[in-house]
């Protein structure tokens, strides 16, 4: 009986749920000190001078840092710390040192900023026009994409449509805010921080501090929640490192809320101006799309509009498409990934395409998608995407029975007056970003299993899902596996955990792994027990010799290696039972699916759903509890994104939503029943052939939900998030 | 955000409470904390001093006789949305109190606090309007009674000048009332309390709060159902009549346009409601 394929209870959760979590703001090192981030009160102005002589003056406090300078990619000039421009609210300026958070924050506000205010911009399109909006840019990246002939293809179309549609701002919303702890002995530093990626912050940590430090170790804490805004580098971990450095003491920084919301990367923000062509049957002939994407004050997010762009076509046969990218600067907190990073955006797109396409020639919904869909896989996308397996056909038509039945019922509460409808998504998703992911699996003195992997999830539950798949592979009880993560000390290189990545690469990593390490027990075995290694079969957790029955089990032949000290190993086996295995795939993987949402709009304007079923084909699913999670999850803010978030300005660049009562997350009464069901056709190339979970549900349920609001209001919706305002029927 | 230094006081009594008070202006009194220590840590005010009043047991209590329920100002929403003496003579306060945020806010906020501190986003003075509460206020060596309507001034302004504190919120206990009680938190609210005798309706009272400045009694719209059979089409007035008169502050979630358009929604459905009989 194996472990892959069971709901098994997630490993990671008794620490967390009984508030044993050591998150990083929970490390206790003896003379820490804090520090406060003094950030700009304005969008845009010259910044003459920063006077602190007053804060050196608040009791407690131990130095300040102000005009830190380093060089980052597609960062500003103006980087980690305002120099002479201050480009965004939130922007951090200086830096107060102090024996507690207490006097820091007392610092911090005795510094006084000289500037004079320039004029700010705020949106996206206006960006287009203006001039000097960061650093005297304001066109921040451009990149087009085309393939065949995409004006020709239109203009020779029986029908033809134009739209602007909009996706708006949101903030991860991670229930940890952001924090780092830097530690700096005289001679090596260890950075412990929320963060979903320990090696890759470890590298660009040394890119900046590594002719000044001889070791840097980075440990990932407990985090508490990511969604992609805690992967990429920021101002604040540069300013902490450089604190430990300067005052010789461990610093620690640990974001609050209001700070979290200004300072941490905020995601989406795209404009797209479309233009389309089909035929009466409505198979769609071209598209052109003018996408911007804003990118507020640095550029490091352009490569969410690239995704976009690519993925644009989605599951449909589309060849004549140009996306023409352009990334733009505004006065805004800077932009990057969040859930999904690209893809829902693509896929909002085109499935707001396909429902137009269909009301146009008064089709059913699920018919035209069928008439566009890819039917032969593997298939290459205009851009070069690669889509890789499965049976899109399939599922759609699984996904229409369950449109065909909450049509029905939706029609059952239209005759009462009840404002119902319903909403389809169909999805294709592009995962396993890599290139690359490592684990290492090893057998203790004890005979327990300890696995250390690359990825580093922080909430996923991936470290039961790999333990799953190494028992299963060992042959072991799951109980027997260890698996920990996050410790740039304990496996050499690695990425870490986003785009749904986790389980395909450290999984596969891990398995790969686990087979070789079979071969290392049986070559070993063989020499303990005085058997011929090829008579040897690895079953059940153990070596076992078919032909007189003998065995010896995993645990003895670890025990084994340890039983003595002294003596000499007179084995031409090697003593170690362990496997470092680094594991990449040579294509992304393409999981698709489908999302169906029956939604009531009251008089209040506030959304019921009523009824919601999510189909995916993700490859194999370890563990279908895990899935379920993040498919729930994933349709919960999804369901924020589309009714309740929305990071918001005034004209001046001040931000509005800076707290969970200014922005709206979803609430436990919002939630609803979702039927997810998993279908297995589409199976990666990799030995463990799953292709991540981890964000199709914040993909698929958008254009669901925002559907089935527009059936229901019998309006147009072009832009998300679709205000309650607009819904309202006094 | 971490607040500045402070001073913070224990009084052994409400007297010596009040008296502090008095002589120290900038000192703030601590009942639940829920809108206060927000407002510390974000640093929008500086007291010198912080004045606990948690201890003091003889503003923590729910009293009744027979025309009135008498609230300590230290009654917690929990306790209000829970006592039985409340859900039996006054239950529009006991529906309001049982939906204020989350069970963490109904457990430490106190009603007296949030009187005092008069946050334009909160339930309770809906209830309070509709029911007609008195606020007993105390200070050193005096005493007085005011109603609750004209009490909250402004958003966090309000009739109590520099050592009084709220002692005490008195609800009249109105028999033969229906009553119902519908928003969108954060957003709007509207309570209506309404008598009828045979099919007529004697007495209705409609009030909004949630949407700032401060609640409001929105007489405008009584005044069409007063004495009417309460019809589809005078509910109808009654709710657009409701919707005109108020003039809601906008938050950055809803414009001051939408929530009045709620304020119409949920008169509509609270009257629909109270019609119904729900007591």
């Amino acid at each position: 009986m194996g472990y892959v394929g069971r709901p098994i209870r997630r490993k990671e959760d008794p620490k967390l749920i009984t508030g044993r979590g050591r998150y990083v703001d929970d490390l206790e090192l003896p003379g820490t000190l804090f520090m406060a981030i003094v950030r700009s009160p304005v969008a845009h102005g010259v910044l003459k001078k920063v006077d602190y002589s007053d804060a050196l003056k608040v009791p407690g406090v131990v130095g300040v840092i102000a005009g830190l300078k380093v060089k980052v990619d597609n960062r500003p000039e103006n980087f980690p710390m305002a120099v002479n421009e201050l480009l965004y609210v939130g922007q951090p300026v200086a830096a107060v040192v102090a024996k507690d958070r207490y006097s820091a924050m007392d610092g911090a506000e005795a510094v006084q900023l000289d500037y004079e205010e320039l004029q700010a911009v705020i949106d996206p399109e206006k960006a287009l026009q203006s001039k000097g909006v960061v650093e005297g840019k304001a066109v921040a990246y451009e990149r087009e994409y085309v393939s065949g002939d995409p004006e020709g293809a239109i203009n020779s179309s029986p029908k033809k449509l134009e739209m602007k549609l909009r996706i708006g701002r949101v903030y991860a919303s991670p229930m940890e805010t952001r924090g780092v702890l830097s530690v700096y002995d005289g001679n090596s530093l260890t950075v412990y921080a929320s963060t979903q990626s320990p090696h890759f912050m470890r590298r660009f940590l040394l890119d900046a501090f590594g002719g000044r430090v001889n070791n840097l170790r980075v440990e990932q804490a407990d985090t508490g929640g990511a969604f992609g805004a805690k992967l990429f580098p920021y101002p604040e971990d540069y300013i902490t490192v450089e604190a430990s450095l300067r005052f010789k003491r461990p610093v620690k920084w640990i974001g609050t809320r209001r700070e979290d919301f200004v300072s941490t990367y905020l995601s989406r923000d795209q404009v797209h101006k479309v233009r389309f062509g089909f035929d009466q049957r409505g198979t769609l002939m071209g598209l052109t799309d003018e996408l911007i994407i804003n990118l507020g004050a640095a550029s490091h997010g352009y490569y969410l509009g690239d995704i976009t762009a690519t993925m644009l076509p989605g599951p449909y046969g589309v060849k004549n498409v140009r996306v023409n990218v352009v990334g733009v600067h505004t006065n805004t907190t800077p932009l990057d990934q969040y859930r999904g990073a690209g893809r829902p955006e693509a896929t909002f797109v085109i499935e707001r395409i396909m429902d137009y396409i269909a009301d146009e020639i008064g089709a059913d919904p699920v018919e035209v998608r069928k008439r566009n869909l890819v039917r032969e896989l593997p298939y290459t996308n205009p851009f070069g995407l690669t889509y890789d397996s499965g049976n899109y056909q399939h599922l759609l038509e699984r996904a229409g029975e369950a449109y065909a039945e909450l049509e029905r019922k939706a029609q059952a509460l239209r005759t009462q007056g009840r404002r119902v409808g319903v909403g389809l998504c169909f999805y294709l998703e592009q995962n396993n970003f890599g290139p690359w992911e490592s684990a290492s699996v090893r057998v203790r003195g004890d005979g327990k299993v300890s696995v250390i992997m690359g990825a580093a999830p922080h909430g996923q539950g991936t470290g039961t899902g790999v333990a799953q798949v190494v028992a299963d592979e060992l042959g072991i009880d799951i109980d027997d596996v260890e698996v920990s993560w996050g410790d740039t000390s304990q496996i050499g290189e690695a990425f870490g955990t986003y785009g749904s990545r986790s389980l395909t690469l450290a999984g596969n990593a891990a398995l790969l792994a686990a087979r070789r390490l079979k071969d290392k027990v049986r070559a070993l075995a063989s020499e303990i027990m005085g058997t011929d290694v090829e008579e040897l079969v690895y079953k059940q957790g153990g070596v076992e010799n078919p032909k007189d029955g003998r065995r010896m089990e995993l645990r003895d032949v670890a025990k084994f290696t340890v039983a003595s000290m002294g003596g000499t190993w007179n084995f031409k086996s090697d003593p170690s039972l362990e496997v470092t295995e680094y594991f990449g795939l040579n294509n992304y993987t393409f999981p698709y699916g489908a999302h169906v949402a029956l939604v009531e709009v009251e008089d209040d304007g506030s959304v019921k759903v009523l009824d919601y079923r999510a189909i995916d084909d993700v490859g194999v699913v370890v563990n279908p509890m895990l899935a379920q999670g993040q498919v729930m999850g994933g349709i919960i803010q999804g369901y924020g994104e589309v009714f309740t978030e929305e990071i918001k300005y005034d004209d001046q660049g001040n931000p509005l939503s800076t707290d969970f009562s200014s922005y709206g997350l979803p609430r436990a009464h919002h939630s609803f029943r979702v039927s997810w069901e998993f279908m297995e056709e589409g199976k990666s190339a990799a030995p463990l052939p799953a292709k991540g979970i981890g964000e199709g549900a914040s993909i698929g349920s958008l254009n669901a939900l925002v559907r089935a609001v527009e059936r229901a209001t019998k309006s147009r919706i072009t832009e998300v998030p679709v205000r309650a305002e607009g819904l309202v029927r006094v | 955000m971490y607040p500045p230094k402070f001073g913070y006081v224990i009084p052994d009594s409400l007297d010596e409470a009040l008296e502090f008070l008095e002589k120290n202006e900038d000192a703030r009194p601590l009942a639940g904390g829920y809108s206060l220590i927000p407002m510390l840590k974000l640093r929008l005010i500086r007291p010198s001093y912080i004045v606990e009043l948690r201890r003091l047991n003889d503003l923590h209590y729910i009293k009744s006789d027979d025309k009135t329920l008498y609230l300590g100002a230290l009654a917690t929403h929990n306790e209000i949305a829970t006592d039985q003496k409340v859900k039996k003579s006054v239950p529009v306060v006991s529906a309001v109190s049982s939906v204020i945020a989350d069970p963490q806010i109904r457990n430490m906020g106190t009603i007296g606090g949030e009187l005092a501190q008069a946050d334009p986003v909160t339930d309770h003075p809906a209830s309070l309007l509709v029911t007609e509460a008195k606020v007993k206020i105390k200070s050193k060596g005096n005493e007085r009674i005011v109603p609750f309507e004209g009490f909250q001034k402004d958003i966090y302004t309000t009739d109590l000048k520099t050592g009084e504190l709220i002692v005490e919120v008195q609800v009249p206990i109105l028999k033969g009332y229906t009553y119902s009680y519908k928003r969108m938190e954060d957003t709007a609210a509207v309570a209506v309390l309404l008598r009828k005798e045979g099919e007529v309706i004697k007495d209705v009272r409609i009030a909004a709060s949630l949407i700032g400045p401060v609640g409001t009694r929105l007489r405008e719209a009584e005044k069409v159902l007063m004495d009417s059979k309460g019809d589809s089409k005078s509910i109808e007035e009654a709710s657009k009549k409701a919707m005109e008169s108020v003039n809601p502050i906008p938050s950055p979630r809803a414009s001051a346009e939408y929530k009045k358009k709620l304020v119409g929604v949920y008169t509509k459905r609270a009257l629909l409601e109270a019609m119904g009989g729900k007591q």
